[in-house]
């Protein structure tokens, strides 16, 4: 079962959207932090705590890289879903079954349209006009429903092809870890 | 150096110290917020590839634990570096503070 609140969805997206800039912000500070503490702190420790310092601030950037990618999964879903409606919910294993559901009164109705069609000539009889009055509106029911039919069908491939979109950008995320440096057992 | 040189320094590395520790808090309050944001996110998108999504989450959540792991490890070092000066007799903390009242 797939269940999709499209309004939750872009809140979690502005507060994603806020927190990676704030994470930003941090990042370009701790960055410039320690470049400032190496201006006054000048001895071979500080050259050793800078040089692997070096390697924290790609590390910073690579989280940055991480959770981003994971910002551009939340905003392919909503992107996906927006088109589609503010609540969803879908069993895609269900289209079959709604399908064999819909063609079962489809055929119903051709089975009424073909008896109809088997009266042969009615203008003799006086009342014909409402015969023919009622096999257009089986005709109209006929129409709605293979509508019906075709909008569901598109609703469950426009599901499945966002599903397919958001699994392939899932898998396409590579995390990369940031290794323990942990200074002080360098000592 | 002069013992106030020296504590201009000291005080620098200070103030830089507690920056860096003010940036861990923040980054400790993203981690957090960043929590909240999944779990928001996991309750408006239930979908089979939301387990897939959670396993690429905890990864992330490692990574970002260990770079909070590394910056404490340097605040400490820091701490260190500042807690020698104070051993050294010169007493440079003391001296930056001397130098501080002197300038107020």
């Amino acid at each position: 079962m797939i269940e999709v609140n499209l309004k939750q969805l872009r809140e979690a997206i502005n507060s994603y959207n806020n927190v990676i800039k704030t994470l930003e912000d941090n990042n370009t500070a701790i960055i410039n932090n320690f470049n400032e503490l190496g201006k006054h702190w000048q001895d071979e420790r500080i050259n050793k705590l800078s040089a692997s310092f070096n390697l924290e601030s790609q590390r910073a950037l690579k989280l940055e890289k991480n959770v981003k990618s994971q910002l551009a999964v939340y905003r392919e879903v909503a992107k996906g879903y927006e088109a589609i409606g503010r609540q969803v919910k879908c069993n895609l294993s269900g289209q079959d079954i709604i399908n064999a559901k819909i063609d079962n009164i489809i055929n119903k109705i051709n089975n009424i349209i073909a008896r109809y069609d088997s009266l042969g000539d009615i203008s003799f009889y006086p009342r014909a006009y409402l015969i023919r009055s009622n096999k257009r509106k089986m005709k109209l029911i006929l129409k709605e429903f293979k509508t019906i039919k075709s909008e569901l069908n598109k609703k469950f491939n426009d599901i499945r092809e966002i599903e397919n979109s958001v699994q392939k950008k899932i898998a396409a995320i590579k995390v990369e870890y940031i290794t323990v440096n942990n200074y002080e057992r360098e000592e | 150096m002069l013992p106030t040189e020296i504590g201009m320094e000291v005080t620098e590395v200070i103030t830089n110290k507690s920056k860096l520790d003010s940036y861990i808090n923040t980054e400790k309050k993203i981690d957090y917020t960043l929590n909240d944001i999944k779990d928001n996110f996991k309750e408006a998108y239930k979908s089979p590839n939301s387990s897939m999504l959670d396993y690429k989450n905890i990864q992330i959540s490692n990574s970002e634990f260990a770079k909070l792991r590394n910056l404490r490890s340097y605040s400490q070092y820091i701490d260190k570096y500042i807690y020698k000066y104070k051993e050294t007799g010169v007493n440079a903390v003391d001296a930056a503070k001397n130098l501080h009242a002197g300038l107020e």
